[in-house]
């Protein structure tokens, strides 16, 4: 490193301050920390990587940890599944249930305004079906179909990835059923066949399961 | 861009080597050297505030690709510690466990030159929960440390299986191990070619 030959480079004042501190932070000199960032975009353009694509896969990757999911290979997920589903059908739907559940007051609740001063969820909180599309679309690679339409008070659900198994199907179909019913939908119409789930479902005013599932 | 002309410039000091790198590509790229090292930087911070460590994000980045290769998806771990909570002893689930690991084994063994340290990186991509993985490396033995304050029992047996899977896939057998809740440590040694 003594005999390394060094050069200046301009930079803004700015990006050069905050690289100061996070080198602090890690207790290295700036010097360090600017040559090792030059390292790894060397290494990821040896490798054709993007650095923009990396930042926006590891956002991906950090938000999704933050949401309480983990990577499995979908073989070994279907096969689990099916082994849980043939010991126990209904212990198995309880916890897709549940998931699907968690994941709509998760998604009610960080809607601004959506918990009153009690810390309860407010009876107009309702579920952007967005949100929802948006995590299902993130979470399954494999989706040769995804639709969440809503139109008045009524919503429906396509989601078709010919991977799902015929237990995995029903699993997925219940984890929606437990992401609209805790959001105020009951279903009207409900088709579950291997690896095609299609749901309708109408908002009911009176919205209950803003209880127990946080 | 007026705006970033109008904040200051400083100069600080790059290892030669690099920044001539570092021109070249930018020049390849038709883009300004000044700019693309500001961009390098900007981007540097932004993944140091997603907690990630900028010199492990080229790593982390394989490892989804071999994750999308195989077929891998993003699934609830209420879901998965439901599932092991009920059934984590059963055999056949045990041994998907270990197929599972299998096929990461072969496929990385067959694509990478160090295949430890990606089964290393890919432990800690796939499960979030543990909060320590280490491979420790001693001539032909290699020994994995898993640890995660949150993993039950069973699911320390379902990780200890992967990984039985994923060394013998890459070319190694298990010595011995301690499997305990919280905690896999597990021992290999390379298998004679």
């Amino acid at each position: 490193m003594g005999g390394e030959r060094r050069k200046t480079f301009v930079a803004r004042e700015d990006l050069l301050e905050e690289m100061s501190i996070m080198a602090k932070s890690k207790g290295k000199t700036l010097y360090e920390t600017v040559n090792e960032t030059f390292e790894s975009a060397l290494a990821f353009n040896s490798l054709g990587l993007n650095p923009k694509d990396a930042l926006k896969d590891c956002g991906k990757l950090k938000s999704l940890q933050e949401r309480g999911y983990v990577l499995c290979l979908e073989n070994l997920w279907s096969d689990i599944n099916t082994i849980a589903f043939m010991h126990s059908k209904e212990k198995s739907m309880e916890a897709w249930y549940a998931a699907g559940r968690w994941l709509a007051m998760r998604l009610k609740s960080s809607t601004p305004g959506s918990i009153s001063g009690s810390g309860s969820l407010s009876g107009s909180a309702r579920l952007q079906l967005e949100d929802l599309r948006e995590e299902l679309a993130s979470t399954i690679w494999n989706l040769a179909e995804l639709s969440v339409e809503e139109k008045g008070e009524e919503a429906r659900v396509t989601l078709i990835s010919p991977r799902l198994s015929k237990e995995l199907s029903e699993l997925v179909s219940t984890f929606l059923s437990g992401a609209f019913e805790a959001s105020g939908y009951e279903a009207v119409e409900k088709s579950v066949r291997t690896g095609n789930i299609r749901h309708l479902y109408r908002y009911r005013k009176s919205a209950s399961g803003g209880s127990g599932g946080l | 861009m007026k705006e970033t002309e109008k904040r200051g410039k400083k100069l600080v000091y790059i290892s030669e080597d690099l920044l001539d790198k570092v021109a070249l590509i930018s020049k390849q790229r038709g883009e300004s050297t000044v700019r693309f090292i500001e961009d390098l930087l900007a981007q540097a911070l932004r993944i140091d505030r997603l907690g990630f460590a900028y010199r492990e994000i080229a790593d982390l980045l394989e490892m989804v690709h071999v994750q999308r290769v195989l077929g891998s998806s993003f699934v609830p771990l209420d879901v998965m510690n439901s599932i092991c909570e009920r059934n984590g002893r059963d055999e056949s689930m045990l041994k998907e466990w270990y197929d599972s690991g299998r096929t990461y084994g072969i496929y990385i063994r067959d694509k990478y030159d160090d295949p430890i340290q990606i089964l290393e990186t890919m432990l800690r991509v796939m499960r979030w929960d543990l909060n320590e993985v280490e491979a420790r490396r001693d001539g032909e033995r290699v020994v994995f440390r898993c640890v995660s304050t949150s993993l039950s029992k069973d699911g320390a047996e379902w990780l200890a299986r992967f990984l039985e899977g994923a060394m013998d896939g890459i070319g190694y057998q298990k010595e011995g191990g301690e499997v305990m809740k919280g905690l896999a440590l597990l021992s290999f040694r390379k298998r004679a070619s």
